[in-house]
């Protein structure tokens, strides 16, 4: 008998002792395990930037800029034009028809270039 | 006689030759102004670390927090800065500034956050498995961050044949962890005209 008392208390204690572990403080939201157990998985991932900046830039258009990136376009085609001549099997339209199949060495930053390359290859090499 | 003449004139244009090709080099303060691109420089980074600097201890969050705690100092976290703007921009160059005047104010704790807090963590572990028992540091004593300084960087780009208006924006905000509570912003807007 006694040793059924002692476990009783046993038990009772052990319960009263996790629900002092549960113990809210005032005015916790009650179902904060579930923000909990959602972004502790997430720790990691969430905090690795900690202390740097994210680079989120964006290209401002600029005038004088745009008119710099032209003519350094205009140089190159200069340049490169004996190599690729108007309707030559190697030349561009035959072998890389449109903007996205065309070679690594013509690729360029220049949105005023990607927007002329759309525009055809009359337009390209007459301007 | 020629020959001296034209030895000469050689060694002149020799002498103009090598020293137009020379790359010239002078190290100058770090708070004079040097403006070349227009871009983003050393000054705008400055003038941003100045102003939060100024401001951030003198706002009443500071005393707002050690009231509420009984004098303890608030923990800070430096969190993640978004560059919203056309450049590169590294914040590091002036939330540094803002660490330094944390500490050497001695009104306010840092604590490590991100890649560095993840190193501190990793020595831990090895010391665990490596370092003597009694030099060996424990996990679990960490200090928790009260608040965390985080930012941002916008710019605005107005640009017409050789003239441009750009408008940058810094923002810092101190947060509350527990509460979400903004407790202090910053910003500094600089705007420069340029002319090419």
């Amino acid at each position: 008998m006694k040793r059924i008392i002692f476990c009783l208390c046993l038990v009772l204690s052990g319960s009263s002792g996790l629900q002092a572990q549960e113990r809210f403080a005032p005015d916790q939201n009650p179902r904060y395990k579930e923000g909990l157990n959602r972004y502790i998985k997430l720790t990691d991932s969430l905090t690795k930037n900690q202390g740097t900046t994210l680079q989120q830039t964006y290209k401002a258009y600029d005038w004088y800029e745009a008119k710099l990136e032209r003519r350094q376009q205009r140089r190159y085609w200069r340049q490169h034009s004996c190599f690729y001549p108007h309707n030559s099997w190697y030349g561009p339209g035959f072998y890389y028809p449109n903007y996205f199949y065309r070679p690594y060495y013509w690729n360029t930053s220049s949105i005023w270039f990607n927007y002329r390359w759309n525009l055809g290859d009359r337009y390209r090499y007459r301007h | 006689m020629n020959a001296l003449k034209s030895l000469g004139l050689g060694l002149i244009i020799f002498a103009l030759f090598v020293s137009s090709c020379t790359r010239k080099v002078t190290r100058v303060d770090e708070t004079t102004q040097i403006d070349i691109s227009g871009g983003w420089n050393n000054t705008d980074s400055r003038l941003v670390a100045t102003e939060m600097t100024n401001t951030i201890l003198n706002s009443p969050w500071l005393s707002n927090h050690t009231e509420k705690n009984s004098g303890k100092k608030p923990v800070v976290i430096v969190g993640m800065f978004q560059n919203k703007s056309h450049e590169h921009i590294d914040a590091e160059t002036f939330t540094k500034d803002v660490e330094r005047v944390f500490l050497s104010s001695e009104k306010v704790r840092l604590v490590q956050g991100g890649k560095n807090r993840e190193e501190l963590r990793a020595e831990r572990a090895d010391q665990q498995s490596n370092a003597s028992v009694s030099t060996m540091k424990k996990f679990g004593l960490e200090n928790g961050a009260d608040y965390i300084l985080q930012g941002s960087i916008n710019s605005i780009v107005d640009a017409h044949k050789r003239r441009k208006v750009v408008y940058y924006q810094t923002n810092m905000e101190l947060t509350n962890i527990e509460t979400d509570e903004v407790v202090w912003i910053g910003d500094k807007k600089i705007t420069k005209y340029v002319k090419n």
